[in-house]
């Protein structure tokens, strides 16, 4: 019996270790009345990542649809000409080695991938950062990585308008 | 007492076995991503081209005309496969691939680092300190990246891109998978037919 249970912790330590890998934060400003922005734009992206499945105008596109899903979702609409926000978004990912993991480690893999999503909302007069959300995401491999951001992207803005 | 021996001893081994498969989820496994345009009508891009591919390894056998010839023909099979024709001119989609190889060692405390290759010197082995320095290390194992790309012309754009990470022993090993790995990528490709 103790045999089972000390096995059943095992996995349990193994698993959970993955379960709190991912971590995300959301900032905003206290002052801005965020029911007074109606419209955004998306503006830029910056990738910092030489992982072909993150750095290509496809997933770029990718991560920007899910964006103006979840704005819209939210009653903001998208315009071209003087939105109340601009979106800017930021990929990164990289590869690093399971040893500073140890649950990963005894999963057996030598590698995983680690990466982050950040999305910036910036209201355009006055130009200022009034929402930044942030997404940090491990996984086992790159394709992971790729496949989870967007789903990231989604629980970030899941997050807008924050309440006060 | 002996029943509840046995009974004790299958949920162990039920429960290792639990723990096995778990564990093999990650283990050396490869991976692939597919990202495509979805505004683009497939049915419609009838021909293709495929431009010659790039090899950025250090290694012989990887980095040889045979290993590309071997990738591109499995493109060509997939593609005339799905329907499409190989033109030489005015195609509706070019086809253009990438291979990269990295070789890991996998040091104390288990840090695995890419290893960089020691061009001219074949073998299972790889080199560590200043190039030249003659100080080796053993390969653990190798990764090699396949990217395929598909781009439409005038203008030219992407429309669908393939991401293969093969895991293996070897750099001989990858360049026997690496055009198995063409095949599986491209069979995603929403075309023709």
């Amino acid at each position: 019996m103790r045999t089972r249970t000390l096995l059943f912790l095992v996995i349990l330590a193994l698993w959970s270790a993955l379960l709190v890998a991912d971590e995300h934060s959301v900032t905003f400003d206290e002052h801005t009345d965020f029911a007074k922005l109606r419209t955004f734009a998306i503006r830029n992206v910056k990738c910092d990542s030489t992982r072909p499945e993150l750095n290509n105008p496809l997933y770029f596109k990718k991560i920007a649809d899910t964006i103006r899903t979840a704005l819209t979702a939210k009653g903001l609409k998208e315009i071209a000409d003087r939105p109340d926000l601009f979106v800017d978004y930021h990929i990164y990912g990289t590869e690093l080695s399971t040893a500073d993991q140890p649950s990963r480690r005894l999963r057996g893999g030598y590698l995983y991938a680690e990466g982050s999503v950040t999305v910036d909302l910036v209201r355009r007069e006055p130009s200022l950062l009034v929402w930044e959300g942030i997404f940090r995401d491990t996984e086992d491999n790159g394709s992971k990585l790729a496949q989870k951001l967007p789903k990231d992207v989604k629980k970030l803005l899941a997050k807008y308008p924050p309440k006060k | 007492m002996n029943r509840a021996f046995k009974i004790s001893r299958w949920n162990v081994g039920g429960t290792l076995l639990a723990v096995l498969v778990l564990c093999s989820g990650s283990l050396r496994a490869d991976d692939y991503n597919v990202d495509l345009d979805k505004s683009v009508d497939y049915s419609k891009l009838k021909t293709f081209l495929i431009r010659p591919g790039k090899m950025d390894s250090g290694r012989q056998e990887l980095n040889n005309s045979l290993v590309l010839k071997k990738i591109t023909d499995s493109i060509r099979a997939v593609l005339l496969s799905k329907g499409l024709t190989e033109v030489t001119a005015q195609p509706n989609v070019i086809v253009e691939f990438t291979v990269s190889g990295a070789d890991y060692y996998v040091g104390p405390g288990g840090i695995a680092r890419p290893i960089a290759a020691s061009l001219g010197n074949p073998g299972p082995r790889g080199s560590r300190g200043p190039e030249g320095s003659g100080e080796r290390d053993p390969v653990d194992f190798s990764i090699g990246t396949l990217v395929i790309d598909v781009n439409v012309t005038q203008p030219t754009r992407l429309i669908w891109r393939g991401v293969y990470h093969d895991n293996e022993d070897n750099s001989f090993k990858l360049g026997q998978k690496l055009p198995e790995d063409a095949k599986k990528l491209l069979s995603k490709y929403p075309g023709a037919k």
